[in-house]
């Protein structure tokens, strides 16, 4: 399987935690996956502006050109994607949060009715997996896992799964296939 | 009563949360010696020194639009400046406002989960939040938007008077939940027509065909 791990860690001195990703990385490739790990703390990516350029002006294409196409090949290229990030303030990274809302190329503006609610058409055919996996730096915080579960399972993609570092690479390795 | 307001809309101009939030205060100042200072959060600087007004203000209004079901990038990069205050902000009142295009309510509902938690661990009291879908667009077309702007004047209103929020008028704002009431079929046309009265006719505007705007550039 392709998988692409987005490391929103945005403190160079959390060294844990990109140890863990390389650890996890190396894990996975044992088994035969084929492994991108982009650290997004190197990129200097915009936040999204709400513009819509993407869907109205250059469909399917953002107006920052800042390296944000090479990560909607890769997450497009990828049967599972692992967004990663330390809990901060009880939540994602803004690191990682910022390429969530960078997704947007991969949506249509088009209204859909799913599950009693509007949704949007999804652009591509085809999109990976969604999974998550999260660390907290002090014990290990339940309430925050459940939040963020809570608001990544309403996406219109989903969340496949929700991990922490906690454990094992391998029991993540183990994991991956089967989600 | 002194309200700082926290707008954390991401566009450089003219946004919805604004608009929402003109309503707003015009409704909160209806009352006597009520006073709104308005902070603009929509860059790096601006984020580290809306947390020096965070910490100063008596009660605040957090406002923002929803961004893939949560708080924009840049909001969350706020909240992060607020990391040395947690526990720390006994009596400061909080409350949000949160808008989006899609109608129903229930978009939001994890979001308020979390934003109550984070309150309380700032140790700030939790005023509640208002949930305001279908907005998209508001700032475009204020004459189309009159009801939803007609309610965010009483809602303000409402708070100036009594320095709360009124839960009934919240949920009242917020509604539909979700969809269940209507008719799917009758959704599915209704649908048909934003999109093409909407959607399409903004197509139109940029040289964009109802082809092209399913361009897949990154298609495998």
């Amino acid at each position: 399987m392709r998988i692409l791990i987005l490391n929103g860690n945005p403190k160079a001195d959390y060294v844990e935690f990109d140890s863990y990703i390389e650890d996890l990385k190396q894990s996975l490739e044992y088994k035969s996956h084929k492994v991108k790990n982009i650290m997004l703390r190197n990129l200097q990516l915009h936040d999204c502006i709400g513009c819509y350029t993407c869907w109205l002006k250059t469909p399917g294409v953002c107006c920052f050109n800042d390296g944000i196409e090479d990560i909607l090949k890769e997450y497009l290229a990828a049967d599972v994607v692992i967004l990663s990030s330390p809990i901060i303030m009880y939540y994602v990274s803004a690191l990682l949060k910022r390429v969530n809302d960078r997704l947007l190329p991969l949506g249509h503006p088009f209204l859909v009715l799913r599950d009693h609610r509007m949704s949007h058409v999804q652009r591509y055919n085809r999109y990976p997996k969604t999974t998550l996996l999260l660390d907290n730096q002090k014990e290990f915080d339940r309430e925050s896992f459940q939040l963020i579960e809570l608001v990544y399972k309403k996406s219109v993609r989903g969340l496949a799964k929700i991990w922490s570092t906690k454990q094992n690479v391998e029991e993540i390795t183990d994991e991956v296939v089967n989600i | 009563m002194k309200l700082s307001i926290f707008n954390g809309s991401p566009k450089l101009g003219i946004n919805n949360t604004g608009i929402l939030l003109e309503s707003f205060i015009t409704g909160f100042q209806e009352t006597p010696d009520n006073e709104v200072e308005m902070i603009r959060m929509n860059n790096e600087q601006s984020y580290k020194d809306a947390a020096i007004r965070f910490e100063a203000a008596e009660a605040v209004l957090i406002a923002f639009p929803l961004y893939s079901y949560a708080m924009p990038a840049g909001v969350k990069t706020f909240l992060e400046q607020l990391e040395p205050l947690l526990g720390k902000c006994t009596g400061k009142k909080v409350g949000f406002l949160v808008q989006f295009g899609f109608v129903e309510a229930i978009h939001a509902r994890g979001l308020e989960k979390y934003l109550e938690h984070l309150t309380k661990a700032l140790d700030c009291d939790y005023e509640g939040i208002i949930i305001k879908g279908g907005c998209d667009g508001i700032s475009r077309n204020k004459k189309g938007a009159k009801k939803i702007l007609m309610g965010a004047y009483e809602i303000g209103k409402t708070y100036g008077i009594e320095k709360v929020f009124n839960k009934e008028q919240l949920d009242k704002y917020s509604a539909p939940e979700i969809q269940k009431k209507q008719n799917p079929f009758v959704m599915k046309i209704l649908f048909r027509l934003i999109n093409k009265l909407y959607w399409e006719k903004s197509f139109k505007k940029n040289g964009v065909t109802y082809e092209s705007s399913f361009a897949r550039p990154y298609e495998n």
